[in-house]
């Protein structure tokens, strides 16, 4: 079940993501802290990989107790039960921690997710309804 | 007969808005490989709506549970800080008692020193 809104304006067009913290709650913890920080804002994509998915620019994590409690959640069995629901998904937005385990990588797939199962936790799912403009403007 | 229509229909508007969504997707796909990296930025974010955290924890459930999880993941930084308390603790009882502990210490050791110098 979804309980929060966030919405991302790009050159191409606006995603609307919906958070699901019921699920995951620390890691949407930290996506809303960056989003309220406005750390994404004029930063371009960091690594995009053509049909399957798009990641956004690493962000650190200062906050030592988050940090901990987000490596209990990518560690734990049940949350990656709960994320493989979604992996079947496309529009899914995703985290994965560095082999520091010191910054956050999130990340949206625009094709079938079944193979970040175990490396990705999920935050969100897309919507694609605003996004699509650029692309049907440009073609006529 | 109803009843089978009614499934056939509901079939069909699903399959429609599944295609439609699907037809979406794959032309972000397409726009998102005409543009290289660089030409994709994120000019701004906003929060619609806020979540409710309030069913998940709260502050008191979360410091303890950092507590736990401080816990299992230093017990080591744990052991020595309580090492270094007990020093303390022994340190002070051991100042206080010191006093009645060289009285009576001075005079056993007056009576031993008298007896041998008497013998």
């Amino acid at each position: 079940m979804k309980s929060g809104e966030v919405q991302l304006e790009t050159t191409i067009g606006q995603l609307q993501i919906d958070l699901h913290p019921d699920l995951f709650p620390n890691s949407t913890k930290l996506f809303l802290q960056q989003i309220i920080l406005s750390n994404f804002t004029n930063s371009s994509i960091a690594h995009l990989i053509p049909g399957f998915l798009l990641k956004l620019s690493p962000i650190p994590i200062q906050d030592d107790a988050l940090r901990l409690k987000i490596l209990t959640e990518v560690s734990n069995n049940e949350s990656l039960k709960n994320a493989s629901k979604f992996y079947s998904q496309t529009g899914v937005v995703g985290l994965k921690l560095s082999k520091d385990e010191k910054y956050v990588e999130y990340c949206i797939t625009f094709g079938p997710a079944d193979a970040l199962v175990s490396k990705y936790l999920v935050v969100g799912v897309v919507n694609f309804f605003f996004f699509s403009f650029f692309f049907f403007s440009k073609m006529y | 007969m109803t009843l089978f229509s009614f499934f056939f229909l509901f079939e069909k508007i699903t399959s429609i808005e599944s295609l439609n969504t699907l037809t979406k997707i794959e032309s972000i796909g397409a726009a998102i490989d005409n543009c290289p990296n660089e030409s994709i930025i994120i000019t701004s974010t906003k929060v619609l709506t806020l979540p409710n955290f309030e069913f998940i924890a709260t502050n008191e459930q979360e410091e303890e549970e950092t507590k736990k999880i401080e816990e299992e993941t230093q017990p080591e930084t744990k052991r020595l800080k309580l090492q270094k308390d007990d020093q303390m603790n022994f340190k002070i009882p051991s100042l206080v008692s010191s006093p009645t502990m060289r009285r009576e210490e001075i005079e056993m050791l007056g009576s031993s020193f008298s007896k041998n110098v008497i013998d």
